[in-house]
């Protein structure tokens, strides 16, 4: 029995703006274990990217407990978070998300620079990452050179720069053509079965959530577990 | 870490090459005004004060100036103003022109004898010589109190009027004209540049003799030399007080001249022009760094998926604003370099071509380039907390 990595417990979460109150989640109970691949499906407006954000330690609760690999979340400070963040989820975001002025090496490197890891080791790793999504000969190229796929392989090298306990994928095929994203669910599967890599991903296709060995639902708010 | 904040900032700038240059350009602007007026006013100041201090920084002169009351000052006058406390000595201006001819030996003769017209003629008393630190007698003769009071035809001759009666041999008590008077050599001047340039080629002789002898008019004039600097104004006031002793108490009657009060108020003038240029230099650094902060903040804009970005990738917010703080501080810091190479330029052209001295002081480059530092931090700080306060999720959303 794999360890759970992720443990929500009663998350609710409401913004405030102006006088009035929204609530975008309500008591979301949520487990991950290692090792798992997990898709959260949800139409525009259900609350997945808040929750999304939750997960990725970018965004704090309003109420409830989240641990992360066994770090109360909610205990640490701003800083702390930031390190967390850095150390133990690996993004890869829909737009790709690549710093244009610079190279696919020093994009993969930019989270080991924050880990505050020696060049000598970082140029290392990031070469064995590119080499490992099938870009070694483009690590000197710059992201507007190459191909939304591409792109997004590079992403996918960047997630896992500081190997990260979760992979936290949103819409990560929902800029690119159908047999693109297809090449990119791939690799994803690949990471999860070959190297054991825990992923979440958040998608409103139906098609591209079942591509996952577990599909959670969110409506309105709510997680339900398929 | 910082390495990496460096190399990024430069990356960014020079992305945007030509608006980090317009940047640049209004620091430079700045500081090269202040470098270039701090110098130049240092400059001035200098000229003027070696110039004044040359005239006398340390010489009261006095002037009669209503005949009818007093026409001349006496003896005992002169004995009085002697006796005024810090009054090195004091010497009547007795002026008039001469020539002179010498059948001695040892001058350089055409014909049998030596001529030389239109030289300066100057009666003088005989603490004249030792009062003016500028003043080198040759032979350290110089005149005696009692010379003086026995009106001894006894003169002393400037260095190149030395020179031109008698060559490079030594002229003590030779015998010479002096506009149909004997007269014998007594000492000679050593060379004087500066302001006292004419006494190179002048003939001094005791005053008595001047004015009971060659009759070259009654002494209205006289010079009152100070001890030190510091103690001119106490002898001005002394000498007023005086003078209106002597004059009934009106001082319509006669004028007294400072040479430090002019001398004081030429410098407290040039800087207090050189500060107001400063300020207005100031301003020109002010807009800089405004220029600065402007140019970050459209830069903060610009970036902000990219700040988003590395928020959610583990940035500390103190990195972020490092990289803003690194940006604005390299902008500032160039500008301030180029400024201080222009501002010292521009010095060094305009001191040449006014006439002033030129020193560079090593200080004020110090502080142009330590100021230049501080506005870059003082106009960084504000885009780059802005830049660390944004919320990771909102950036990232941002296109």
């Amino acid at each position: 029995m794999a360890r759970p990595l992720l443990l929500m417990k009663s998350v609710n979460k409401i913004y405030t703006s102006g006088g009035i109150s929204f609530q975008a989640l309500f008591d979301v109970d949520f487990i991950i274990k290692e090792g798992e691949f997990v898709s959260i499906l949800g139409p525009s407006g259900s609350g997945k990217s808040t929750l999304m954000n939750i997960i990725g330690c970018l965004d704090r609760a309003t109420s409830g407990a989240y641990y992360l690999d066994g770090e109360d979340v909610y205990s640490l400070s701003t800083k702390r978070m930031a390190q967390l963040r850095n150390r133990k989820i690996g993004f890869v975001f829909q737009n790709f998300n690549l710093l244009k002025r610079q190279s696919a090496m020093e994009n993969v490197m930019l989270p080991m620079v924050y880990a505050h890891m020696p060049s000598d080791k970082r140029v290392q790793a990031a070469e064995t990452l590119l080499d490992k999504v099938g870009l070694i000969d483009k690590l000197k190229s710059f992201p507007l050179q190459l191909s939304g796929g591409q792109q997004q392989r590079i992403a996918i090298a960047r997630a896992l720069a500081n190997d990260p306990s979760i992979v936290l994928a949103d819409e990560p095929t929902g800029a690119l053509d159908q047999r693109t994203g297809r090449q990119i669910i791939d690799m994803m599967k690949q990471l999860n079965e070959e190297d054991g890599k825990t992923i979440i991903m958040i998608t409103h296709d139906e098609g591209i959530a079942r591509e996952a060995k577990r599909t959670v639902r969110i409506l309105d708010g709510r997680l339900y577990d398929d | 870490m910082f390495k990496e904040t460096l190399i990024m900032a430069f990356k960014n700038l020079r992305s945007n090459a030509l608006r980090t240059a317009l940047s640049i350009l209004g620091i430079l602007i700045g500081i090269a005004s202040i470098i270039a007026l701090m110098t130049l006013g240092q400059g001035v100041s200098t000229s003027v004060t070696d110039q004044l201090s040359g005239l006398g920084g340390n010489k009261i002169v006095v002037r009669i100036r209503n005949y009818t009351v007093k026409s001349s000052f006496t003896d005992e006058d002169i004995e009085e103003f002697a006796q005024i406390k810090d009054v090195a000595a004091v010497s009547p201006l007795l002026v008039s022109t001469a020539t002179i001819i010498s059948n001695d030996d040892r001058a350089a003769k055409t014909n049998g004898y030596v001529s030389s017209s239109k030289k300066a003629l100057r009666g003088t008393s005989s603490y004249f010589f030792h009062a003016e630190a500028q003043i080198k007698l040759r032979y350290g003769r110089g005149f005696t109190a009692s010379d003086v009071e026995s009106k001894m035809n006894y003169c002393i001759l400037g260095a190149s009027l030395a020179e031109e009666i008698f060559g490079n041999t030594n002229p003590k008590e030779a015998v010479i004209f002096i506009n149909g008077y004997e007269f014998r050599v007594i000492d000679v001047l050593e060379p004087i540049s500066g302001v006292n340039l004419a006494y190179n080629s002048t003939v001094f002789v005791p005053y008595t003799v001047a004015r009971d002898q060659m009759l070259m008019g009654e002494i209205t004039t006289l010079e009152l030399i100070v001890s030190s600097a510091d103690a001119v104004d106490g002898v001005y006031s002394n000498t007023q007080k005086a003078m209106l002793e002597m004059f009934n108490s009106n001082s319509s009657y006669f004028s007294i001249e400072n040479q430090k009060a002019i001398m004081d108020t030429v410098i407290t003038i040039s800087t207090l022009i050189i500060g107001m240029l400063g300020g207005i230099a100031g301003i020109a650094l002010l807009v800089g760094g405004i220029g600065i902060m402007n140019i970050m903040l459209v830069s903060v804009r610009e970036r902000t998926n990219e700040i988003g970005l590395r928020l959610a990738l583990g940035a500390r917010p103190v990195y972020i604003m490092l990289q803003f703080m690194v940006e604005a501080v390299i902008i500032s810091l160039l500008g301030g370099l180029a400024g201080v190479i222009l501002g010292v330029f521009i010095a060094y052209v305009a001191c040449n071509i006014i006439g002033a001295v030129f020193a560079l002081s090593v200080s004020t480059i110090f502080l142009a380039v330590a100021f230049s530092i501080a506005i870059g931090l003082l106009f960084g700080i504000l885009p780059a907390r802005k830049a660390s306060r944004l919320d990771p999720i909102e950036a990232l959303r941002a296109s």
